[in-house]
C-alpha cells in the first residue's frame, strides 16, 4: 500500500451498509408500485370479464325469451285461435250478404309488411364503445398535434 | 490439503444430482411432448384454453304477407351430466328431480349415469329417454322446465344436481302449426331445412356459423364474432286465406270421407302463391312418419309440388285453348257426338258412355266429352300443334317454383319412341299424362291472365343482413293470345252457368272446369275410385284469384262437380272478403258512376 492510498480517507461501513440497503428498498418500492399496478389493472379487467360472461348469459337468455315470447304471441294471433276466440265472445266470420260496398274514392289501404332485418346480424362495429377503450397513445398524439396545427 | 480435496469431491458430487436432476427433467419433458401420452396433455392443454365451438346463429324466421309470424327459432336444452363433476349424492338426486318434473323413469336415468361413470373415457353423456317403439330420444326441456331445472342447479340448499348441466340445442317453433306445414317443409335436427320453403331458402335462412373459443377465465375473455344470422323470408301466402282454404278443404274430406286433398290459392296476374294447403296435414315438428319410404300409401309432403296425379277434364281447358288459338275450332263449331271414336286402335267413349248428339263447343266443356275433346285433339288439332301447345302450357316441365321437391309430371309426346297415336286421344281427355297440382293451376292461369303464364312463387321479400331483396313476377310464358282467352273464357263462364254449377258464387261471374280423373293402377284404371278436381278463377272482368282443387277417392260421389266444386265455391265466397272484391252489379254501379260524371 502506498502513501498516498494510506492518507485516503475511509468510508464508515455503516454508509455502504446504508446505501445497500436504501437502494434494495428503492427496487422493492418500485415493484411493490408496479406490481400494485398490475394488480389493480388485472383485477379490473377481470371483473371486465366476469361482467362480459355475465352480460353475454343474459343477453343470450334475453334473446332466447324474446324469440320464445314472439313465438306464443304469434300461436296466439293465429286464425284458429283467433276464431275461437272471437266465437267464445259472440262473433262470426263476416259472409258476403253481411257485406254492403260503398264507393270511397281515396280510401286507405292495408300497408304493405317490411320485415326488419335480424337483430343478431348486426356487425359488431355497429355498437357504439367510447373513445376512452378505443384511443392509443399514437392516437392521443396525432389528435393533440392536430389540435394544435388548428390553433 | 485434505479439506480442499474433500471441498471438490463435495462439489463434484452435488454438481453430479444437479445434472442427473436436469437430465431426469429434461428426459421427462420429451415424453410429455411426445410420448405415448402426448395426444393426453394436448387435449387437457386445450381444455385449459377453452373449447373451440362451432357457433350456428338463429335460424331466420319466416311470415306471412301481413307480418304474422309462422316459422321461428327458440333455443331447447339437452340435459348432459359432466361425469367428473359428479358426487355420490348428485348421483342419487340427479335421477329423482329428473324423474319426478318431467315424468321419467328415475331408475333409467340413474342407470344411463352408472353406465357412464363405468365407461373409462367418457367424460360427459346426454340423457336420453325410450320412445313407444324401443327407440331412444335425447331429452330436450324446454319453456318453464328448463326455469324451475336452472333455479334448482343454481340453488345451494337444494338438492345436489353437481354434474346436471344444460346444453343447449336450437328448436324450429311454427305457431301456426299444422296449417302451414305443407308450405314450411321441416328442419331435421341437425338444422337442415327439406321440402317446402324450409328446404329452397336453407341456405338463406340458415346463416353463416362462427368458430368462436368459449373462454371461462375471466381475464382471458375476448369479444367474439357474432355468426351471420339467418335471413329472413316473407311469403306471398296469406294466412287468413291459407285458414279459409284448410277449413274448407276439411270439411270436404269430412263429408265425402275422401282419402286425402289439396286446395290452391294463386293470383294468375303475378303468380303469387296466396295458399296452399293439403289434407292430411303435415305438422312440421313431428314429420318422422312422413319419411317412411317404400309404403305405397304414404302421403307426401308438400303435395302441391311433388303429388303427381292424371288430370282428366280439367286437362281439356288446354286442350281446347290450344284449338281456339291454332283457330281450328269456333264456339259454334258443332261435333256430333256418337257416343265413342277410334284413335290409334283404341275406342275412347264418354264418361257416362253415351251419345251426346249434335253439341258446341260450349257444351263439349259443359258436359265433359271425352269423344268430343278427343277429336279435337287429335282431329282438329293433330299431334304436332296439340304436344306443341301442351310444351307452351309447361306441362312436362318443371315451374321453378320456390318450393322444395317439385317433380315435372310425366307428359310422352309424338317425338317418344314409346308414343302411340292412341296417346293423342287419351291425352286430349286428360289420361295418360300426368301433372302436379302447380303445373296446372300455373298452365290455366293463363287463361285467366290474358294469356300470360306467370310464375308460380312463394317468397315475396328475403332480408339478409345486407338489405331485402323483392323476386320480381316473372313472366315464363305467353302461350295463348288475348282473344283466345277472351273467347275461351266466355265458354267456359256460360258453361258453368248452363250447368248450374255448384261452384257458382252469387253476385260474381266465375269461370271454371270440373275433372273427375280415373286412377291408373299397374293393372288398368281402377273403375271405383277417382280424382275429383276443380279449377276456376274470378271475377271475370278482373281475374284476383285461381283457385285449385282436388280430392283423393272420395267416397261419398266420384264426381268433381258434386264434391270438388262446393269447396271452390266455399272458398271463393271467402275470398272475395277477404281480398274486397265487390260484386258485379257494385262494379257495374260505380263504371256508371265515373261515366256519369
Amino acid at each position: 500500500m502506498s502513501v498516498k492510498e494510506q492518507n485516503l480517507p475511509k468510508q464508515a461501513p455503516w454508509r455502504s451498509v446504508l446505501r445497500s440497503t436504501s437502494s434494495a428498498l428503492l427496487w422493492l418500492v418500485i415493484l411493490l408500485i408496479v406490481g400494485g399496478m398490475y394488480l389493480a389493472i388485472n383485477a379490473k379487467a377481470t371483473t371486465a370479464g366476469r361482467d362480459v360472461l355475465r352480460l353475454s348469459a343474459a343477453l343470450d337468455n334475453a334473446k332466447n325469451q324474446r324469440n320464445e315470447l314472439q313465438a306464443t304471441l304469434a300461436e296466439l294471433l293465429s286464425p284458429g285461435r283467433m276464431i275461437e276466440i272471437v266465437s267464445s265472445l259472440g262473433f262470426r266470420e263476416t259472409l258476403l250478404k253481411d257485406i254492403i260496398y260503398v264507393p270511397f274514392e281515396g280510401a286507405p289501404r292495408d300497408d304493405e309488411f317490411e320485415a326488419n332485418h335480424s337483430e343478431s346480424s348486426e356487425e359488431e362495429g355497429s355498437i357504439p364503445i367510447s373513445p376512452a377503450y378505443r384511443e392509443t397513445l399514437v392516437d392521443w398524439i396525432e389528435g393533440w398535434l392536430q389540435k394544435g396545427e388548428s390553433e | 490439503m485434505i479439506a480442499t480435496d474433500r471441498m471438490q469431491g463435495r462439489i463434484w458430487f452435488v454438481t453430479g444430482m444437479m445434472a442427473v436432476a436436469m437430465l431426469a427433467i429434461v428426459v421427462q419433458l420429451v415424453r410429455v411432448q411426445f410420448g405415448t401420452f402426448a395426444p393426453i396433455f394436448a387435449t387437457a392443454a386445450q381444455i385449459g384454453k377453452g373449447i373451440v365451438e362451432k357457433v350456428y346463429p338463429d335460424r331466420g324466421q319466416i311470415f306471412d304477407r301481413h307480418g304474422r309470424l309462422i316459422a321461428t327459432t327458440t333455443t331447447a336444452y339437452y340435459l348432459e351430466v359432466e361425469i367428473r363433476q359428479l358426487t355420490i349424492q348428485s348421483k342419487k338426486d340427479i335421477p329423482i328431480v329428473l324423474a319426478e318434473l318431467l315424468e321419467l323413469e328415475a331408475d333409467d336415468l340413474e342407470r344411463q349415469i352408472l353406465i357412464a361413470e363405468a365407461g373409462s373415457d367418457v367424460v360427459r353423456t346426454r340423457l336420453t329417454q325410450p320412445a313407444e317403439d324401443g327407440r331412444r330420444f335425447p331429452i330436450l326441456i324446454d319453456g318453464n322446465n328448463k326455469v324451475v331445472l336452472t333455479l334448482l342447479i343454481e340453488d345451494e340448499k337444494g338438492p345436489d344436481l353437481s354434474g346436471l348441466d344444460l346444453a343447449p340445442k336450437q328448436k324450429r317453433v311454427y305457431p301456426s302449426g299444422p296449417l302451414t306445414g305443407h308450405i314450411l317443409g321441416i328442419v331435421n335436427q341437425e338444422g337442415i331445412g327439406y321440402f317446402g320453403v324450409e328446404g329452397a331458402y336453407d341456405d338463406w335462412l340458415v346463416g353463416k356459423p362462427t368458430e368462436i373459443q368459449e373462454v371461462d377465465i375471466p381475464l382471458d375473455v375476448t369479444s367474439n364474432p357474432e355468426p351471420q344470422a339467418g335471413s329472413s323470408l316473407v311469403l306471398t301466402i296469406d294466412l287468413a286465406i291459407q285458414y279459409v282454404a284448410a277449413q274448407a278443404l276439411d270439411r270436404a274430406i269430412q263429408v265425402t270421407d275422401a282419402d286425402s286433398g289439396q286446395v290452391i290459392v294463386m293470383d294468375p296476374r303475378n303468380g303469387e302463391l296466396l295458399a296452399i294447403v293439403a289434407w292430411p296435414p303435415l305438422d312440421p315438428t313431428q314429420y318422422d312418419q312422413w319419411l317412411i319410404e317404400g309404403e305405397e300409401e304414404t302421403p307426401v309432403i308438400g303435395p302441391a309440388v311433388s303429388g303427381q296425379f292424371e288430370p282428366g277434364s280439367t286437362f281439356k281447358v288446354l286442350v281446347m285453348a290450344a284449338a281456339l288459338e291454332e283457330n281450328v275450332v269456333e264456339p259454334d263449331d258443332i261435333f256430333i257426338d256418337t257416343g265413342e271414336i277410334e284413335i290409334g286402335g283404341h275406342v275412347i267413349r264418354n264418361w257416362d258412355g253415351e251419345a251426346w248428339g249434335p253439341q258446341d263447343m260450349v257444351g263439349c266443356l259443359q258436359y265433359s266429352l271425352n269423344v268430343c275433346l278427343a277429336d279435337v285433339g287429335a282431329n282438329k288439332l293433330g299431334a304436332g300443334r296439340f304436344y306443341d301447345a301442351l310444351e307452351a302450357f309447361g306441362i312436362g316441365s318443371l315451374t321453378n317454383i320456390d318450393l322444395d321437391g317439385e317433380v315435372s309430371g310425366k307428359l310422352r309426346t309424338h317425338r317418344d319412341p314409346y308414343w302411340t297415336e292412341s296417346d293423342l286421344g287419351t291425352n286430349s281427355f286428360g289420361q295418360g299424362v300426368s301433372v302436379t297440382p302447380i303445373q296446372l293451376i300455373t298452365a290455366v292461369s293463363a287463361i285467366a291472365n290474358d294469356g300470360e303464364m306467370m310464375q308460380p312463387h312463394i317468397v315475396r321479400q328475403v332480408v339478409g343482413p345486407q338489405g331485402s331483396y323483392y323476386p320480381k313476377p316473372t313472366l315464363i310464358g305467353r302461350p295463348l293470345s288475348f282473344e283466345t282467352t277472351d273467347t275461351l273464357n266466355e265458354m267456359l263462364a256460360e258453361a258453368l252457368i248452363k250447368e248450374g254449377s255448384l261452384a257458382l258464387v252469387s253476385g260474381y261471374n266465375l269461370a271454371g272446369k270440373t275433372g273427375t280423373a280415373s286412377i291408373p293402377t299397374e293393372y288398368g284404371y281402377d273403375p271405383r275410385q277417382t280424382i275429383a278436381t276443380f279449377v276456376g278463377w274470378g271475377p271475370m272482368e278482373d281475374p284476383r284469384f285461381i283457385i285449385f282443387v282436388r280430392l283423393d277417392k272420395p267416397k261419398t260421389s266420384p264426381w268433381g262437380s258434386v264434391v270438388a266444386a262446393p269447396v271452390f265455391r266455399e272458398v271463393a265466397e271467402r275470398l272475395v272478403v277477404l281480398l274486397e272484391i265487390p260484386p258485379v252489379d257494385v262494379l257495374q254501379r260505380i263504371a256508371g258512376q265515373v261515366q256519369g260524371n
